[in-house]
């Protein structure tokens, strides 16, 4: 077997392991449980509250992730470094541990300043935000500064020699450049946002029609040993999952 | 207009030394330099792309050595050309006035005459990835000048061009530059493009100025070896100083074993310590012909050591008297028929042709 089959061949067998497990599903799909999984106020109130922090999450982290890319991709400076590996911290740090640190910050005094005088967010949707927020900003930092890498730094001096100020520079000729890489980002950080459980869990906590995100849901349904359920829940996120990543991968070809 | 004093770039293990330039307003300084020897370096601080690490750069009556960039009013036409590829080609041209404030139809006004002489007019809607190698170069150069910046930097604009479109650029260029007066700084390594462009010329090697001044003066009487490396001189005989008579200095050349005669007003003679002075004689393949035996200063006790023929023009290799030294002529096919390697042949080399140029 040639190095390019065998690489074909593995390839596609990564794609087989996630196809069986998906195929899995059907055991215990059925068309009643899905009618009854759709027709639940509280799986739509997960699919909402999924979505919605998901999404509010991209564009919070975007907020930061752009210009801290930006400079990390650009700049040298006192502390990039510290910065640049502190980004790694939520990939090894288990999202449990994340979770828990960020409710020990609201036992400190600081934290319960925050939520007495500014916003409660533990056991609240804010916590959803905030959990899933903290674990995503690093690698959303990471793909905002690969998007900015692949744009030639030519590109903004060539733009300052033209007249450009540098803000200038960075909005017409870097941004648009990197508007696919940048697409990409936006993505993915939105696709482990959805899928954020650990870190959630812990500051949220489980409750129902409050807090109750979709990997949340089904984390609650298979421990109370719904499993229909459970696989009708995982088989939205799936839907849902795939068809943004279909269209997202669609709009960037274009 | 812009002065260089004792400029000094560090980029990793490469430097520019202490390099000093003087350009003259409306006119254009052509930098010749092998590569790698600093010439885009000295482009990029010129525009502010890069920290000099000592000296200034006095352009308009003020240092310009920290001025950001943008604020420098100096356009670049960078080696890559770097066409921004999110824009149109009428974008990537426009881009310039349009950051500085110019509408839309100024900036139209401006770009349809150069559209149409550099024969892009047919192309402005399409994107950068369409266009072809030339079509690239000329929408960069247009960009390059359309905003009548007070000083043009242009690092080996026409380099990947074919020769017809090349020349008809140089003229192009060269006209707009007299018409509108601008003051250009392009460097270069094709000589006949410094020539056709330039009004004084520079040559740099390994990020030092070797010889700068108007165009005639250094093309014709280069100084040092170096210098006469960079202009293309193919031929150097190390010589001794023997006499000075009748307006000319007499070398004895031991690799021809006879005596050349180099003009006394030649920069690098009339000094005192002449018979001290470590020489070495230049002469241009072209400038040495085949001759007859009985030619009134034929040198003879040449062996053809290898002929190679292009077009309508050959070169030969010759074997010195002095058989450590070899020289490279250039002659037309009809001087060279029935010639073959392994011949003797009689040279002789055109009067005023040789240059004295000191060992450096």
């Amino acid at each position: 077997m040639t190095f390019r089959r065998a690489g074909i061949a593995i390839a596609l067998l990564t794609f087989l392991i996630y196809a069986a497990l998906i195929a899995s599903l059907t055991t215990f799909l059925s068309v009643d449980s899905l009618q009854a999984l759709f027709s639940s106020a509280r799986t739509l109130h997960a699919i909402k509250t999924s979505v919605f922090a998901a999404t509010l999450v991209v564009f919070i982290a975007g907020l930061v992730a752009l210009p801290a890319g930006f400079a990390l991709s650009r700049h040298d400076f006192v502390g990039r470094r510290i910065v640049d590996t502190m980004l790694e911290l939520p990939l090894f740090v288990s999202p449990a541990a994340l979770g828990a640190m960020i409710l020990i910050f609201f036992s400190t005094s600081a934290g319960i300043w925050i939520q007495n005088n500014l916003q409660q967010f533990v056991f609240t949707i804010y916590g959803i935000i905030l959990a899933q927020f903290v674990a995503v900003l690093g690698v959303s930092v990471r793909l905002c500064k690969a998007a900015f890498d692949a744009v030639p730094t030519r590109y903004d001096d060539m733009a300052r020699s033209l007249g450009a100020g540098s803000f200038a520079a960075f909005r017409t000729v870097v941004l648009p450049n990197a508007r696919r890489g940048l697409f990409a980002a936006a993505i993915l950080t939105w696709a482990k946002a959805m899928g954020e459980f650990g870190a959630t869990i812990t500051v949220a906590g489980t409750i129902a029609m409050r807090t109750e995100t979709l990997p949340i849901s089904i984390y609650m349904r298979l421990a109370s040993a719904d499993i229909e359920g459970a696989v009708g829940a995982i088989a939205l996120l799936i839907c849902v999952s795939l068809l943004v990543l279909y269209f997202s991968r669609f709009i960037s070809s274009r | 207009m812009l002065k260089i004093e004792n400029l000094n770039i560090v980029a990793g293990k490469f430097r520019v030394k202490n390099l000093s330039l003087n350009l003259q307003s409306g006119l254009c300084h052509v930098i010749v330099g092998t590569t790698g020897s600093g010439k885009t370096l000295l482009l990029e601080t010129i525009a502010g792309l890069r920290r000099p690490e000592r000296g200034s750069i006095i352009f308009a009556g003020r240092d310009i050595s920290l001025v950001e960039p943008e604020q420098r009013n100096i356009s670049y036409l960078p080696q890559d050309l770097c066409l921004f590829p999110n824009m149109l080609v009428r974008e990537n041209i426009c881009y310039g006035l349009r950051i500085n404030g110019f509408g839309r139809e100024e900036a139209d006004r401006r770009l349809q005459p150069l559209a149409v002489e550099l024969d892009i007019a047919h192309l402005l809607d399409r994107h950068i990835d369409h266009l072809s190698g030339g079509e690239r170069h000329r929408t960069a150069l247009a960009r390059a000048i359309i905003s009548d910046s007070q000083l043009i930097l242009l690092d080996e604009p026409f380099s990947s061009l074919n020769l017809g479109l090349k020349r008809k650029l140089w003229h192009y260029l060269k006209q707009l530059q007299v018409d509108r007066k601008w003051t250009m700084l392009l460097v270069t390594h094709d000589l006949e493009e410094a020539q056709l462009l330039g009004d004084d010329l520079s040559l740099i090697a390994n990020g030092e100025l070797v010889d700068t001044g108007p165009k005639s003066e250094v093309f014709c009487f280069p100084k040092t070896v170096s210098a006469a490396c960079i202009l293309g001189v193919e031929n150097f005989l190390p010589a001794r100083f023997e006499v000075r008579s009748n307006g000319f200095c007499e070398f004895y050349s031991p690799a021809l074993e006879t005596k050349l005669a180099v003009s006394a007003s030649y920069p690098t003679l009339g000094r005192d310590d002449m018979a001290e002075t470590c020489y070495k004689l230049g002469i241009r393949a072209s400038d040495i012909s085949i001759c007859s035996s009985d030619f009134a200063g034929a040198i003879r006790g040449c062996v053809i050591e290898n002929i190679f023929k292009k077009g309508r023009t050959a070169t030969l290799v010759l074997r010195c008297p002095q058989k450590n030294f070899s020289l490279l002529v250039e002659a037309d096919l009809s001087e060279i028929v029935g010639r073959a390697p392994g011949d003797d042949v009689c040279i002789s080399i055109a009067p005023g042709s040789v240059m004295a140029l000191i060992q450096n």
